[in-house]
């Protein structure tokens, strides 16, 4: 299939499962991807099968939960590549790292909405030895896969191949330096389920899932509580009686974005955990206490920061914090078990008040 | 002398800081000093604690019209110009912190040479015929700026809008029942 | 026949309440009586011009036309020798008479000399706070290679930075247990005394010197326990006393300083007082208190001015408040550290050497007072709160 070319370089029967295929089989087959957070499961079971190496871009081994267990489970790899703009603490993990440039150093097509094409131009070179994106698969490629005739090309000619269905070539989009609008593009036809159904087993609109039934869970959305809750588990709940939220979102960075930037870092220079004043109070903390954050798995030091956004009997820790990583108290098989999607914002803790040391 | 203003409209602040961040980059202030721009907010929570209002604060120097500062400086270091911007000429600054006592806000911030330094109306963008830093980016158009008595006059115009509305507003619900 | 207003003195009181005084509206004739033969002098700059952080010239904010400005007729280089509150006359060193119709006593304090046996003839005990004392220390540090620093007063430290700075060895003295006795709440100030110590400065407390002889080339200092040490020159920070000799305690109410209302009024309705030479109402205890502070001075000019050029103004008082740089700590103090009582408690926070650090007082839960070291974050609510707590 045409939409495939790039995706799928041969039929499935020939290539090994997707990682996560056994444990999360509805994701895999719904989303058409692999279950990421079942990397470190899979490496350190060698079940399936074993993972020899593996090529990253942008690789990020503090996002998974259990984040000392990925970085661990990394580094058990024989071979280890990471593609990245920065010396990252995972790409400084690795057997190799290919520097990427920033999107100010290489051309770039993107589409806005269905009608709005742009080519973008770089303003600099590449600096140093650094490359694209693009032209790391490319340079792979022509040493892992020499025969196939489109990555033995460049990027501007995959995208006129991609586009060529369309009628539109970048050398048509160069030289519009805010994009352009393209009039060729043919629009999706309207109500085209009328036509072809709905993506589903059934083809029809599903108000209870077929696929959720097939693989044995109820058919209709029903509210379980997280694996580890006040509710479902009520004696870790006494040792770990607050709810653990993780990577709520503060206006100043992007996932893991700008915060290496000095202005950023100075409207909120320390690494604190949100709680009520109430659990603080209750806890003989003060606002700006030194105090630890224990899971079941492990615990982390942090400041203590009263604020009623936070509702008494939860507590709210932001991620990427230095010298604290929330990720790594969390256990790295926590996850949901239809989707694997990791359970952030939902499991126990407890927060104490650590005892100043003697001047 | 018309005195330049901040206008502030609390119900549009977000809390997002990017005026602190364009403070920062229209001064050049790096890495150790504080910023002249601080967000404060203010959480006022329901009596079962299960919801909470958030308010923001922006706030950087008032350039107040009779300044603490300006009197209590033993340099005469501080002054204010005839558009009612208070600043202060480093050359003077003694770095006695003088000025961060007598402050009510927080202004005076002292940088690496521990001289003082503070929000100064980004004068020269404003003398440009362009906005102060902050007042620029704010992207919910909560922070304005101007002479004082044309955003007062401003003010007066909305609130007198609002209460005809508010009044024209209840005569027609009494009119139906 | 009154020769008008007169302003006694030459410091921030004086140049505010002249400021005032004119911008109010007064046409008449305005005098000023001032031993100082240059424009208004702030002795608080002078450690700074010895530290190397300012011209000469900036010891002198308000500039030297200021007085030509506001159509003042200065006598400089003469001295108030007595003033009769009575009749509404001064006499002054260099003869002259005059009657005023309204009078205001600026006229600052001056340093205290301790009655050290031998001090106050020693040709190198060098006070500070006139611009010639201030301009013969500048000279002396320049040779000097050790240096007594007498009085671990806010001034004191100061010097002793400064010296410091230069290469010079300091002896810092004083004969309290503790540095910044005016202030500091003595936990805060043992930090600071180690603070101190690390630079090198060595500090005597509890030490009140046996007496001083000069020799050919510095003073010879005898200390309590028996030891000696030759030095090139005593800077005296021993605290300052009021200028107000030629005042009659029997006319003028005189406590520690004059005795002012919320006008600055003296008890006399045409004579007035403001700066270093007065008390003023401390917001914190209720009661009139010397508290002398450059930005004090400058609020009671104004408000002493504009009273006598009758438009009725009130000086709010003020709460104690000071703030002193020292080498890279800014050491703040505001209200009533020191207070004791048997509802008083003191609570600590952070540690100066790795950190922001306060130290707060209660008294019956109410806060006081308070020692910050670089910690401008607590500075506001501190304020906030011990306003929110004040007498009245």
């Amino acid at each position: 299939m045409r939409e495939a070319e790039f995706t799928q370089p041969r039929p499935w029967e020939d290539m090994a499962p997707r990682v996560g295929m056994d444990t999360h089989p509805i994701w895999c087959n719904e989303i058409g991807q692999a279950q990421a957070m079942h990397l470190p499961s899979q490496i350190n079971s060698a079940q399936p099968y074993p993972l020899k190496g593996l090529i990253g871009f942008g690789l990020n081994h503090r996002m998974w939960p259990g984040s000392d267990v990925m970085g661990d489970a990394l580094q058990k790899l024989d071979f280890l590549v990471d593609v990245d703009l920065f010396m990252t603490p995972t790409a400084k993990m690795c057997d190799l790292v290919l520097p990427a440039c920033t999107s100010f150093e290489r051309s770039e097509f993107k589409m806005y909405a269905e009608r709005f094409g742009i080519f973008t131009e770089p303003v600099i070179e590449p600096l140093g030895q650094s490359k694209s994106d693009t032209d790391i698969v490319f340079e792979l490629a022509k040493r892992l896969a020499p025969d196939d005739d489109l990555l033995s090309t460049d990027y501007e000619t995959c995208i006129d191949w991609m586009l060529e269905p369309q009628g539109i070539r970048v050398r048509d989009l160069r030289g519009h330096q805010s994009g352009c609008f393209l009039e060729n593009v043919k629009a999706p036809p309207y109500q085209k389920y009328r036509k072809n159904g709905f993506p589903t087993p059934s083809g029809k609109m599903e108000f209870t899932s077929s696929r959720l039934l097939a693989e044995g869970y109820d058919a209709l959305p029903v509210y379980t509580e997280p694996k580890y809750s006040p509710v479902s588990t009520p004696e870790l709940a006494e040792k770990y009686p607050l709810v653990l939220n993780t990577g709520s979102r503060l206006p100043m960075y992007v996932h893991s974005r700008t915060f290496r930037l000095p202005w950023i870092k100075k409207l909120r220079p320390e690494s604190m955990v949100d709680m009520n004043p109430i659990d603080g109070e209750e806890r003989g903390v003060s606002n700006g206490d030194t105090v630890t954050v224990s899971t079941s798995k492990g615990s982390i030091t942090l400041i203590a920061n009263f604020t009623k956004i936070v509702p008494p009997g939860v507590i709210s820790i932001y991620h990427n914090l230095p010298g604290a990583e929330v990720n790594s108290i969390i256990e790295s098989d926590y996850r949901d078990p239809i989707s694997g999607f990791p359970g952030f914002k939902s499991l126990l803790c407890q927060v104490v008040k650590q005892m100043e040391s003697s001047n | 002398m018309t005195q330049l203003v901040f206008s502030f409209d609390v119900s549009r602040c977000s809390g997002c800081m990017a005026c602190i961040v364009a403070c920062q980059d229209q001064n050049d202030i790096i890495s150790e000093a504080t910023a002249f721009r601080r967000v404060s907010s203010l959480e006022e929570s329901n009596e079962t604690e299960t919801d909470c209002q958030l308010s923001f604060l922006s706030m950087s120097c008032m350039h107040c019209g009779d300044a603490p500062c300006v009197m209590v400086c033993p340099a005469a270091a501080i002054t204010k110009n005839e558009a009612g911007v208070v600043s202060v000429n480093r050359d003077l600054c003694i770095g006695c912190h003088s000025c961060e006592l007598a402050c009510p806000f927080g202004a005076p911030q002292f940088a690496e040479d521990g001289k003082m330094a503070k929000c100064d109306f980004c004068h020269d963008r404003v003398e440009a015929g362009l906005l102060p830093a902050c007042v620029r980016v704010c992207s919910t158009k909560a922070l304005g700026f101007g002479p004082l008595d044309e955003l007062t006059e401003n003010k007066a115009k909305k609130a007198s809008t609002k209460i005809i509305r508010a009044l024209l507003h209840k005569d027609h619900f009494e009119e139906k029942n | 026949m009154s020769n008008g207003y007169f302003i006694l003195g030459n410091g921030g009181a004086a140049t505010h309440a002249i400021k005032m005084i004119r911008s109010a509206g007064y046409k008449g004739e305005l005098h000023q009586i001032s031993d100082n033969t240059g424009p208004a002098f702030n002795p608080m700059i002078a450690p700074y011009y010895l530290k190397g952080i300012t011209d000469w010239d900036n010891c002198f904010p308000y500039g030297h036309d200021f007085l030509k400005e506001q159509k003042v007729i200065a006598h400089h280089g003469d001295k108030v020798m007595s003033l009769d509150a009575e009749t509404s006359t001064i006499t002054t060193k260099n003869g002259s008479v005059f009657q005023y119709e309204k009078c205001l006593i600026a006229t600052g304090a001056r340093p205290v000399m301790p009655p050290i046996p031998g001090l106050a003839d020693s040709r190198f005990a060098l006070p500070l706070r006139e611009p010639d004392t201030a301009e013969k220390m500048a000279k002396s540090q320049g040779n000097a290679s050790k240096v007594l620093v007498l009085g671990a007063s806010f001034v004191g430290v100061k010097l002793a930075e400064v010296f410091n700075k230069k290469g010079i060895s300091v002896i810092l003295a004083d004969i309290s247990s503790q540095v910044m006795p005016q202030g500091a709440h003595k936990q805060a100030a043992n930090y600071v005394k180690q603070y101190l110590e690390e630079f090198g400065i060595r500090l005597k407390l509890e030490c009140a010197l046996n007496g001083v002889e000069d020799t050919a080339n510095g003073a010879l200092c005898r200390f309590p326990d028996g030891t000696t040490e030759e030095v090139d020159f005593i800077a005296v920070s021993a605290g300052i006393r009021p200028n107000l000799d030629f005042l009659n305690p029997d006319q003028v109410n005189i406590d520690r300083a004059i005795c002012t209302n919320q006008f600055m009024q003296t008890n006399r309705t045409n004579l007035y007082a403001a700066g270093d030479v007065c008390e003023s109402f401390n917001r914190l205890s209720g009661s009139q208190q010397w508290m002398g502070t450059w930005g004090n001075a400058c609020y009671q000019g104004r408000v002493a001015g504009l009273n006598m050029a009758n438009v009725s103004t009130r000086f709010a008082g003020s709460v104690p408040q000071h703030v002193s740089p020292i080498f890279s700590w800014t050491y703040m103090q505001i209200g009533d550290a020191l207070r004791k009582g048997e509802k008083v408690r003191c609570e600590e926070k952070g540690h100066p050497f790795k950190g922001p650090y306060r130290i707060t007082v209660f008294d019956d839960d109410v806060l006081v007072g308070a020692n910050l070291i670089n910690n401008p974050k607590d500075l506001i609510w501190i304020k906030k709160e011990i306003n929110l707590g004040l007498a009245q």
